[in-house]
Order: structure tokens, then C-alpha cells, then sequence
């Protein structure tokens, strides 16, 4: 063996706790690595067999689905493992300084001492690269296993999908990513390793005979905290003064702390975003059933006026609604409540006197004279259609406008009556110019108004009227047999607006769908669930490699220091004050940590609520839980080292620290 | 035959305000086969000189050659290969790699070179300075004059142009400083080793063929004792 290799390979031997941690933090990020690469190419197997080789039209845009992630997963590993395994090895040579002084008074160069850092690296390669990979498939393995439980209920709800689909993930054994996943860790720790091996190299024989080599010792004068004192007295103070001068030592803990409390918060904020926005989609109503009809549609330019204008290919008329309402209700125990909306046909113009003032605030622009909107004309089902006209106290016939606007003012949902009361007709123009005066003989407000009619609700002029050729019609039924009414429902759609069979969607220049409301929801709670579930096993997983630095630094330290110890001891202090004195270091390092840590992670999940404000009434919310939760467990990490560090301790000999 | 010739030495450390002359054109040749001790009290730069010397550090001014080669011309790289075949090194506190045995401590320089060979010439050292019999041993395993007997050995394991000995003794009890300056006289008496010996001790100054006296930075006298 070269001497250059067996030095590197005592030098593992002779600190084997540490060798162990990073054994384990370069397993666990070669790991990580092939998990992550392993289910890119499952997932690719997957879009394959329902997309076709290249995807698709859309081949692009599922490639980057699948690769943005996996490239941010991979960045954020390596990062973590070039903390890590450069710290480890940025101790280690600076453990070393004396010896490489002696071996280059011997006549090592510059290239050898590099060397016997280098092949230390290689050392732990070869050892733990395999076993990473073999970890990485298991982890895979399961991982695809936990993903397809999730698929399997996607599955079952993929009726209210557009196409028929069937999600699931296959274990597949890529050699590719195997062989990815092995250069990119082996890169990984040779970068890290040579990154100080080189400074130390460099490093003047004469000063690492003198043994100063890279440590560099902070030397302006420090004052400690006058709180430290007072908190933690003399032992706190030794600590702090520690964690100052030397804080190269403790930087790579506390940051993969800080990185752990950061995506833990982030992921934390980013669920209770995801929840908030999945309660507000909840339509809140007690219908269980929606049968649906909806017309394709085609856009095209009025010659006359430019404008843009909407031809509905297949309309539908009152009178089909109207059966399809009857038949609906003939289904035992069952209310139906039928709405069909033309969202595209009319706009108006009305002028400023009509328009309360709040919602000339909400359009900003108050000095206008005249406001041009897009008018929604709705048409329901008979029997609630009387009931709304009983409610406005108009005769049947009569049309009734819908007075409430709600939008989003950033994150803050606002409700408001945007017309006056004295409005008493319309003028609603086409696109082809051709207008039609509407009168408008009732007025509801937000509360006359039922539930059914605030989902959705984005449109300012909504107008009830008896009868319309609409684009789409919704029947919001309650079934007491919920199962047996939806195979009932889909005969009555099929015989009131027969479809040839097997056509896909639009292909008649309509469809026809009947769904649970809250298969809806239920699709967005797997999936927000199986994406957290993925997030934090990937961050747990992400905090263990932290974790083996955060070890691994400590237990050097103590080896590093038993010297300082010893001197410490030998002056008189006690086992317990030097415990109590390693207690303060990792607290004080936890408090750094946390300290950089919640105000990144706050920030963080405050700009990821500035788009979804813009979208969604969801206001920011710090996520306390998180932090709390934060906290507790890094100081339950810093309280396990603790423990661990004063079981190194325990086996120390003052005499032998000072003479070595 | 002059080994090693010092021309107009100069070491300067610091500047402006906190500038210290170590060595001031300091310049002398030793001789093949010369046992010389160069003494001084600390301070007088003794070590900066020893250092120079070693090619572990650069002067200011001056020059050094050693076999007729200025060291200080040579790269790096060229120095640490030059150093490792042509000067042997023993310092006072050992200085040896803890994880390695103590044979393999004596042959780090050949090792260095990728060069296992000739154990003849390893046991002869190691019969020489009396370790036969613990050459698998750790140097902490080791007692500390056994230890420094290790980094004689280790300094003559190539046949160096010149050992170059600091304060060898002067982490040692007279007797074991006895052992170790008797080890060194045997070596330079019986293989021609020219001795370089750095100390404050007199009376082991006085064994040697020639004293050089330093202080101050200057050579303030240079003796020959013995013809």
C-alpha cells in the first residue's frame, strides 16, 4: 500500500466515531440521490405508458415536471453534503497539522499530503457509496410503494378526471441512475475533501511545525454577553467565548441546523397554505351530487366591432334543462337545484351614478364616468327559480339581478353591493354590437341569495332570468342513495342529450359528467397529502445527513480539545462544569441556529403566500406549529449530542491529554 | 568537499515597526564528514538558521548550497523531494506520525518515493540505534528517548548529505541525552555523516569538531576543538 493510503486509512481508524458519521452522511446522500433518481425514471416509465414515447405533445413540459424537482431535491442534497463531509474534513486536517508539518520536513510535497487526504475520502467512498446505493433502492422501493397506495385512491376517483386514466409506479432498476447517482456522490465528497485538503497542503511546513497551520483563531477582544453570564455564569461564558473565536467549527452545525429549521418551517407554512386554499375551494353546500352539461365553444372576431365573440356549438335550451330537472327528481328522496350560466354573450356599459361607491374604490379608477362589464345571465330550474322570485317579491318572468361582488384584495376576501338600488334596467350588447334592453324588476343581496349561486362567483352583473340558451347546465342534486342516483343520473343525461358511444371528450361538441362534490376535494387531499408526505420524509432524510455532521463535528471536538480539557481539569475544574460548559456550546449553537433559521423560514413561506394571495382570499399566516415544533426538536438534537459528548468525556485521563 | 556553504544569510521577520532581524548575512560551509554544533541562547537564531537550513523556510536575503545546489531556487515541490533525499531532520520533540510503526517512521522518507525496498539498510538502523525489537511498535508505545532514537534513524535512512539535529536532547534526562548524542557521534564517525547539532548545551557543544557561536542574529565566533 502507497503511504500515502495508509496514512489516510489510520487516520480513519484512529477516529472511528467520526469515520462512522461520515460513513453514514455519504450513505445516506448517495441514498437520497438514487432514491431521487430512481423514481425520476419510474415516473418516467409511468408518463411513457400513458403519454408514448417523448410525451407527447406536451413532451416538454412533463420532462421539466419531472426534472425541476428532481434537480432541486439534488442541489439541496449536495449542498447539505458539501457542508457536511467538508466540515468533517476540514476538521480532520486540521487535526492533522502537525503531522503534515513533520511530513513535509521529511520531504512529503505538496501533492502527497493532498494525497493522504484525498485517498481518505476515497476510503469512505468505497464504503459508503455502496451501501448508499443499496439504502437508495430500498427507499425507492418503498417509496413507490407508499406512492401507489395514494395512486390506488386516485384511481378509484378518476371518473370526474377528463380521460379515463390509471395511475401507477413501477420499480424500475436503472442502471443509469445507479451510475448517476454513484459519480455525482463520488464528486460530491472528492470536492469536499479536496477543498480543505488543498488549504492545508499549502499550508508553510514551519507553520504546522509550530502547529498554527489553518486554524485561525478569532483574536479581537470579545466581550462576552452580559446575559450569557448571568444565565449560564462562568461555564456559558467559556462556552460563548468557544463558539466565538472558534466559530469555523461550529458554522457547518449551525447551518445544517439552520437549513433543517428553514425547510421545516417552509414545508410547514406551505401545508397550511395548501389546507387554507382546500377549504376555500369547498363550495359549501349540501348537495353530494353535481350532473353536469357543458357545450364546446369556438372564439372568433366580429367583423363590425373587433370585439372577441363566443359561439356555443351545442346550447342548451330551458325546456331540455327543465326535463332533465323533472326526470332528476322522479329519483326517490332527491332535490335538485338546476343552474345554467352564459358567461360570454353580453356585456354592459353603465354609468358611475348607478355603481355604489365601494365598488368604484375596488376598480380604482374613480374618475371614470362609464364602467363596462361582462354580464353572467342565469337561468334555474323552475321550482327555484319561483322561490327566488317569492324572495325579491317579483312575479315569475320578471329578471332579477344578483347584487354582490366578492374579489380578492390580497389574501383578503371582500364582499360589497356593487350596484344601487335604483338601477332599473340594462342594456346588454353582443359582440356584433346588436344591444337588448333588460329590465330589472328584483334585487337580491348577499344574504337573500342562496348558496348555490355564490360557486362559483367571480362575474359583477349577474342577471336571473326565467329562460336562456345557455353554454352549460349544473344540477346540484341530493340523493339519499348516492351510488344508485349517479348510474340514475347518467341514464337521464344520456337519453335527454344522446352521444355516440366511445367519444371522447368534446368530440360531440358537448359532454356530460356526473360526480361526487367532494371527489373533487378528496383529489386535491391526496395529492396534498401524498406531496407532503414525500416533502417530509425527503427533509427528515435531508436533517439526518445534518444530523451526522452536527455529531460527528462535536465528537471531534471533544477529541480535538481534550487537551483544553485537560488544562481546564487540571486547574481545578470540575467533571460537571465541563459538561455543563459543552451543554452551553450546543445550546448556544442551537440558538444560533434557530435564530437564522425562523426568520429565513418565515420569510420564505411569506413570499410563497404573495402569488397564491393574488389568486386565493388566503391572507399570511405565520406557521407557529412548525416553528414551535422547530425548536423542540433542535433542542432535542443539541440535548442528544449533549449527552453524547459527556459520554466521550467520561473516558478521559487528565495526564495523558496533557503529554500527547 | 564543502556539503553545505551559507552565503549572506538574512532573515528578516515583521516589518516597519515590528521588524526583527534574525539572522544577519550570515555566512559559513561545513564539510563532508564535520561534526558542527552551532550554540546560542534563545532568541539568538538558532532555530530561524536550522530552519533555513531544513528548506522548510525562505530567507529574506542570502543563499544556501547544499551538494553545490542553491535549495532556495528549486520549486516546492523540488525542495520536498530534494529535502527528503538529501537532509535528514531531528527535531526535540520527536516528531513523529503517531498512526505509523516505528519502522515505518524510520523509512517515511523512502516511502514518501514509493520505495519499500532495501530492508537491509532498515535493519541495520534499526540494529544501529538499538530498536530491533520494537520496530512494530506505536510511538506511543515508545519511551521518549526510544522515540528520538526512531527520528535518528529516520534522518539516516537515505544516507542524507547532512543530519540536521534540533535540540535533540532537550526534552531528554542527561543519561538518555547520553544515548542519543553518542548515537549521532557513532554515526558520524564510522558512515562520514556530517552532523549539524543545534543546541544551548555547552557541554554537549563540546564533543563536537567545531563550535559555531550565534547571537544576535551574527556569527560571533567559529571554533575548531579537535583538528
Amino acid at each position: 500500500m502507497k503511504i500515502t493510503a495508509k496514512l489516510a486509512y489510520s487516520q480513519l481508524k484512529i477516529n472511528r466515531s467520526r469515520t462512522l458519521w461520515t460513513l453514514i452522511a455519504i450513505a445516506l446522500s448517495t441514498a437520497l440521490t438514487t432514491a431521487i433518481c430512481s423514481f425520476v425514471s419510474s415516473g418516467n416509465a409511468m408518463l411513457v405508458d400513458f403519454l408514448g414515447e417523448n410525451y407527447g405533445v406536451y413532451g416538454k413540459s412533463y420532462l421539466m415536471l419531472l426534472l425541476i424537482p428532481a434537480v432541486i431535491f439534488g442541489v439541496l442534497i449536495i449542498a447539505m453534503s458539501v457542508t457536511v463531509v467538508s466540515n468533517v474534513f476540514r476538521i480532520s486536517a486540521q487535526e492533522r497539522v502537525t503531522e503534515f508539518g513533520i511530513m513535509k520536513c521529511t520531504g512529503a510535497t505538496q501533492k502527497q499530503i493532498l494525497d493522504t487526504v484525498m485517498y481518505e475520502s476515497i476510503w469512505l467512498c468505497a464504503i459508503g457509496i455502496p451501501v448508499g446505493i443499496c439504502l437508495g433502492l430500498i427507499l425507492a422501493f418503498a417509496g413507490i410503494h407508499v406512492a401507489n397506495h395514494f395512486f390506488g385512491d386516485l384511481n378509484s376517483l378518476a371518473h370526474i378526471m377528463i380521460n379515463e386514466i390509471n395511475l401507477s409506479l413501477h420499480f424500475v432498476f436503472s442502471w443509469q441512475a445507479i451510475l448517476l447517482s454513484a459519480v455525482l456522490c463520488f464528486m460530491t465528497v472528492m470536492y469536499s475533501a479536496w477543498r480543505p485538503a488543498h488549504k492545508a497542503a499549502k499550508v508553510p511546513a514551519i507553520e504546522c511545525i509550530r502547529g498554527a497551520g489553518e486554524t485561525r483563531i478569532n483574536t479581537k477582544p470579545l466581550g462576552t454577553s452580559y446575559l450569557v453570564e448571568k444565565l449560564f455564569g462562568f461555564e456559558g461564558t467559556l462556552a460563548d467565548k468557544n463558539l466565538k473565536r472558534n466559530h469555523r467549527n461550529f458554522r457547518a452545525t449551525v447551518i445544517s441546523l439552520s437549513v433543517g429549521v428553514i425547510l421545516f418551517i417552509s414545508l410547514g407554512g406551505l401545508q397550511s397554505q395548501a389546507n387554507a386554499i382546500e377549504d376555500y375551494m369547498n363550495p359549501g353546500i349540501d348537495q353530494t351530487v353535481i350532473s353536469e352539461y357543458i357545450s364546446d365553444y369556438a372564439n372568433e372576431i366580429d367583423e363590425g366591432t373587433g370585439r372577441e365573440k363566443t359561439i356555443y356549438l351545442h346550447p342548451v335550451d330551458s325546456e331540455s334543462a327543465n326535463r332533465v330537472t323533472q326526470k332528476l327528481e322522479e329519483f326517490e328522496d332527491t332535490s335538485v337545484f338546476g343552474i345554467g350560466n352564459d358567461m360570454d354573450t353580453y356585456y354592459t356599459v353603465l354609468s358611475k351614478e348607478l355603481i355604489s361607491v365601494k365598488m368604484q374604490e375596488a376598480f380604482e379608477d374613480e374618475a371614470q364616468l362609464n364602467y363596462e362589464f361582462p354580464v353572467e345571465i342565469i337561468t334555474l330550474d323552475q321550482k327555484n327559480y319561483a322561490k327566488l322570485c317569492e324572495k325579491a317579491k317579483v312575479p315569475i318572468g320578471s329578471t332579477i339581478l344578483l347584487n354582490h361582488y366578492s374579489y380578492n384584495d390580497f389574501g383578503h376576501e371582500v364582499n360589497l353591493e356593487p350596484f344601487l338600488s335604483s338601477i332599473k334596467k340594462m342594456e346588454l350588447v353582443k359582440a356584433d354590437g346588436s344591444t337588448l334592453d333588460m329590465p330589472v324588476q328584483g334585487i337580491l343581496t348577499q344574504n337573500q341569495i342562496p348558496q348555490e349561486l355564490f360557486y362559483p362567483n367571480t362575474n359583477p352583473v349577474r342577471l336571473v332570468v326565467s329562460k336562456a340558451m345557455v353554454r352549460g347546465f349544473s344540477w346540484y342534486c341530493a340523493p339519499v342513495e348516492i351510488d344508485g342516483f349517479i348510474e340514475y343520473s347518467n341514464k337521464v343525461l344520456e337519453d335527454v342529450f344522446p352521444s355516440e358511444v366511445n367519444s371522447s371528450y368534446m368530440e360531440e361538441g358537448f359532454n356530460t359528467r356526473v360526480y361526487k362534490i367532494n371527489d373533487y376535494m378528496k383529489v386535491m387531499n391526496i395529492a396534498i397529502s401524498l406531496v407532503a408526505v414525500f416533502m417530509y420524509s425527503f427533509v427528515a432524510l435531508l436533517m439526518l445527513i445534518g444530523l451526522t455532521n452536527v455529531i460527528s463535528t462535536l465528537s471531534t471536538n471533544v477529541l480535538m480539545r481534550s487537551r483544553e480539557f485537560a488544562v481546564l481539569k487540571s486547574v481545578g475544574m470540575t467533571p460537571e462544569s465541563l459538561r455543563r460548559m459543552l451543554n452551553y456550546e450546543s445550546i448556544l449553537c442551537s440558538i444560533k441556529a434557530l435564530l437564522y433559521g425562523i426568520p429565513i423560514g418565515i420569510a420564505v413561506t411569506f413570499f410563497v403566500n404573495l402569488p397564491i394571495r393574488t389568486i386565493f382570499p388566503i391572507p399570511y399566516k405565520i406557521p407557529w406549529l412548525s416553528i414551535i415544533l422547530c425548536v423542540l426538536v433542535v433542542f432535542l438534537i443539541t440535548w442528544s449530542t449533549k449527552r453524547y459528548a459527556a459520554h466521550k468525556l467520561k473516558n478521559q485521563n487528565i495526564i495523558d491529554s496533557i503529554r500527547s | 568537499m564543502a556539503v553545505l556553504e551559507v552565503k549572506r544569510l538574512t532573515k528578516i521577520y515583521g516589518s516597519e515597526d515590528t521588524k526583527i532581524t534574525a539572522l544577519d548575512h550570515v555566512s559559513f560551509s561545513v564539510n563532508k564528514g564535520e561534526f558542527v554544533a552551532i550554540i546560542g541562547a534563545s532568541g539568538s537564531g538558532k532555530s530561524t538558521l536550522m530552519n533555513l537550513i531544513g528548506g522548510i523556510d525562505r530567507p529574506t536575503e542570502g543563499s544556501i548550497f547544499i551538494d553545490k545546489r542553491e535549495i532556495f531556487k528549486l520549486s516546492e515541490s523540488e525542495l520536498a523531494i530534494f529535502r527528503r533525499r538529501n537532509i535528514g531532520m531531528i527535531y526535540q520533540f520527536y516528531n513523529l506520525i503517531p498512526t505509523l510503526t516505528a519502522e515505518e517512521n524510520i523509512m517515511l522518507p523512502r516511502l514518501l518515493d514509493n520505495r519499500w525496498d532495501d530492508r537491509d539498510k532498515l535493519s541495520s538502523i534499526l540494529e544501529m540505534i538499538g530498536l530491533s525489537e520494537r520496530a512494530k511498535h506505536l510511538p506511543s508505545q515508545l519511551s521518549g528517548g526510544q522515540q528520538q532514537r526512531v527520528s535518528v534513524g529516520r534522518a539516516m535512512i537515505n544516507d542524507p548529505a547532512f543530519i540536521l539535529a534540533d535540540e535533540p536532547t532537550g526534552n531528554l534526562d542527561s543519561k538518555t541525552s547520553h544515548e542519543i548524542i553518542d548515537l549521532l557521534k557513532f554515526a558520524n564517525k564510522k558512515c562520514r555523516q556530517t552532523l549539524l547539532l543545534i543546541t544551548h548545551d555547552e557541554k554537549i557543544a563540546l564533543q563536537a569538531d567545531r563550535i559555531i557561536t550565534i547571537g544576535d542574529g551574527k556569527i560571533l565566533s567559529d571554533e575548531v576543538m579537535k583538528p
